[in-house]
């Protein structure tokens, strides 16, 4: 049973985008379009690692409406537009990010121990022992003056650092005093003071376009080759003086000692505990305190060819919509496996893919393995592939109110039965706005691969490589009987099937 | 088969739809939500005083075998069992077992908090004042300490609370 939804964990269908590819030829502009491109897509090798890189499932691709392209992650530039607290949910003005070294200026900080929100918490007075009853049984259970911060999920508080304050607000402003005490704090500060005038010196900071603030440390590339120009680098170096340390801090040898003492490896501090705690980054637990919680972004998205936008966000932070959203799921059709029976060596299988159409016109698709062919046998499996030109009725959306509609096609044919005025081979079922397509696999190896290629609607035509994975292939020669043991499996490596897709 | 038999204490409240089996025993003031399930297959369960079970909860006492064995040795373990005197699961006071958490240790203290989706499993004992984490679990067979958090997802993180701060409201 375990092995069952393991095997459906790891199959997947990613989808390719060619971005990387940079020898394709872009300019294709023959007549016979869909030739040209044919062969101009390089050849697309599934087992190279670089695959890992380019291929994503559906839901992290976008689709460029005017070039009619996917466009991945990696290839859409980045815009910021606001700043805002994930925990409380504040917009930060961009002006002040800066100063506030990109984090919460409020009440919002983060556990040490397990990096989640703590709240702020006021802690109990106990009940006084008099009964001057009216004004204090009311205060018995309600806050006292010094709050504190918990963690709901490890159940850490402040006070086990002796961390308590005065008011329930307006916390980071009370820590404030005391980061400014911290020595590196102090000797960033020395420091500035020293260079100050020389930085003043050298041309003003160019302003740079916010499209480009998304890249971090591009505001000191530009300083140093935009501002040094005029001045003479030989002069620059000898006016700064040089700097003398003012802080000093000692070897801690006890710390040696203690580390080397351990019993318990809990006593000490985890990596990822001391990386949030960059500033001193203790090895012991006790040493550990609780940070403002880092502020995020909404950024735009733009196609990086022709700069149309594809998903803006609203600017309110706790709106989840998008002004415009260009995203893949609503242009090209979606590939899902619904039925992947297990894989045994040298057992042709039948596996089902259901190709969904989101538009509102009808799709033709076409089905190839690598250029153009509907079986293919490579080292690892013999594909076929039953169903290589089909269509996909559009998307209606009477269909979500009144289920009895969903079973009727379009034109109203009925759904797919031997009544059918052509068979439709290879098809296991249409219904709604999909239709399942049955492929054969047999696998002769361990690893497992399919190739399909799909085309787009029939005014424009679009393809794509699709990668599919199914999961492990079982040996069946080495499979026990059903006992207390548990069958090993022959090879632990997912399947991966790339599949080429062209929508026509 | 052991017999049904049900000790109900006073200003409990125990909801229709829930599934009780075995000699069950609850205190005063204990709330069990409908749909909860307490089987006391090989042995009583004893609850005490102002516990909170929540729903789609399972409180089980039953037979363990401490380890897989080979075909041979199985056999041996289920004699030794038939043989054993029933042990008694005691679940202390004032403990909260939230949304579908399974229990199936030996004994549990006072004043825990077991969050949703958690297990104890096999035979272990929980202290006074713990917090099994959601969906986290313990080992099978092990003594937990008083005051232990057990969270996170690798769900065997633990640390130790300062004893104070969570109180019920009466």
């Amino acid at each position: 049973m375990s092995q069952q939804i393991d095997a459906r964990q790891r199959s997947y269908v990613h989808y390719y985008c060619p971005c990387p590819d940079v020898s394709k030829s872009n300019n294709n502009t023959g007549e016979d379009e869909e030739e040209d491109i044919v062969e101009s897509i390089p050849d697309f090798d599934v087992n190279s690692p670089r695959i890992h890189f380019s291929t994503f499932p559906i839901s992290k691709l976008y689709f460029c409406d005017d070039c009619h392209q996917i466009r991945c992650p990696r290839c859409v530039q980045e815009e910021i537009v606001c700043y805002y607290c994930p925990n409380c949910l504040f917009e930060v003005p961009t002006a002040s990010v800066k100063s506030e070294r990109n984090r919460c200026a409020r009440n919002c900080f983060q556990c040490p121990i397990c990096q989640n929100t703590l709240t702020v918490v006021a802690s109990t007075e106990p009940p006084p022992p008099q009964p001057s009853a009216s004004s204090n049984s009311s205060a018995s259970t309600t806050s006292g003056a010094p709050y504190y911060l918990s963690c709901g999920v490890c159940r850490w508080d402040s006070q086990e650092i002796g961390m308590t304050f005065e008011k329930a607000t307006g916390l980071a402003l009370q820590l404030q005093k005391t980061e400014d005490e911290r020595p590196d704090v102090k000797e960033f500060d020395h420091l500035k003071d020293h260079f100050e005038k020389h930085l003043r010196l050298s041309a003003p900071s160019t302003t740079l376009p916010s499209s480009l603030l998304s890249i971090p440390g591009i505001s000191s590339f530009s300083n140093r080759y935009g501002g040094g120009g005029f001045t003479h680098p030989q002069q620059k170096s000898d006016d700064v003086a040089k700097y003398n340390n003012t802080i000093k801090i000692e070897n801690d040898d006890n710390l040696v000692h203690d580390l080397v003492q351990l019993k318990d490896v809990n006593q000490i501090t985890t990596l990822t505990q001391r990386m949030n705690q960059l500033s001193d980054q203790p090895y012991k637990v006790e040493r550990l305190q609780p940070q403002r919680i880092h502020l995020r972004t909404k950024r735009v998205k733009r196609c990086r060819s022709c700069r149309h936008i594809l998903i803006k966000p609203e600017q309110k932070a706790q709106a989840t919509r998008f002004k415009i959203k260009l995203v893949a799921l609503n242009h090209i059709p979606k590939l899902t496996i619904t039925s992947l029976p297990k894989l045994f060596l040298n057992q042709s299988t039948e596996i089902i893919l259901k190709f969904s159409n989101p538009l509102y016109e009808e799709i033709i698709v076409d089905l190839a393995l690598k250029k153009d062919e509907t079986t293919e046998t490579t080292e690892y499996a013999k594909i076929k592939l039953l169903a290589p030109h089909f269509n996909i009725t559009p998307y209606n959306e009477v269909w979500e109110y009144d289920e009895q509609d969903f079973n009727i096609s379009s034109k109203g044919r009925p759904s797919s039965t031997a009544s059918a005025p052509k068979p439709d081979i290879g098809i296991y079922e249409r219904r709604g706005n999909y239709t399942s397509v049955k492929i054969e696999i047999t696998p002769l190896a361990e690893v497992d691969e399919l190739k399909v290629r799909e085309s787009t609607p029939t005014t424009k035509s679009l393809f794509f490589w699709t990668v599919i994975g199914l999961g492990p292939v079982v040996n069946p020669a080495t499979v026990k009987p059903p006992a207390p043991t548990r069958s090993p499996l022959t090879n632990n490596n997912s399947n991966v099937a790339p599949t080429r897709t062209n929508i026509n | 088969m052991p017999k049904e038999c049900f000790a109900i204490g006073k200003r409990a409240v125990v909801c229709q739809d829930t599934e009780m089996k075995g000699e069950i025993d609850i205190g005063s003031g204990t709330v069990l939500h409908p749909q909860c399930k307490i089987l006391a297959e090989s042995g009583p369960i004893i609850i005490g005083s102002n516990n909170i079970i929540e729903e789609n909860v399972t409180i089980i006492n039953k037979y363990h075998i401490f380890s897989y064995s080979t075909q041979k040795n199985i056999h041996n373990i289920y004699i030794n069992n038939y043989s054993r005197q029933p042990t008694p699961l005691i679940i202390g006071d004032e403990n909260v077992f939230e949304v579908g958490c399974y229990v199936e240790g030996s004994k549990i203290g006072n004043k825990n908090i077991i969050e949703a989706k958690a297990r104890v499993l096999g035979n272990t004992s929980l202290g006074d004042n713990c917090v099994i984490g959601a969906v986290c679990s313990t080992k099978k067979d092990e003594a937990i300490p008083n005051n232990t958090v057990i969270y996170g997802d690798h769900h065997n993180r633990r640390t130790q609370t300062a004893s104070g701060g969570v109180s019920f409201n009466k």
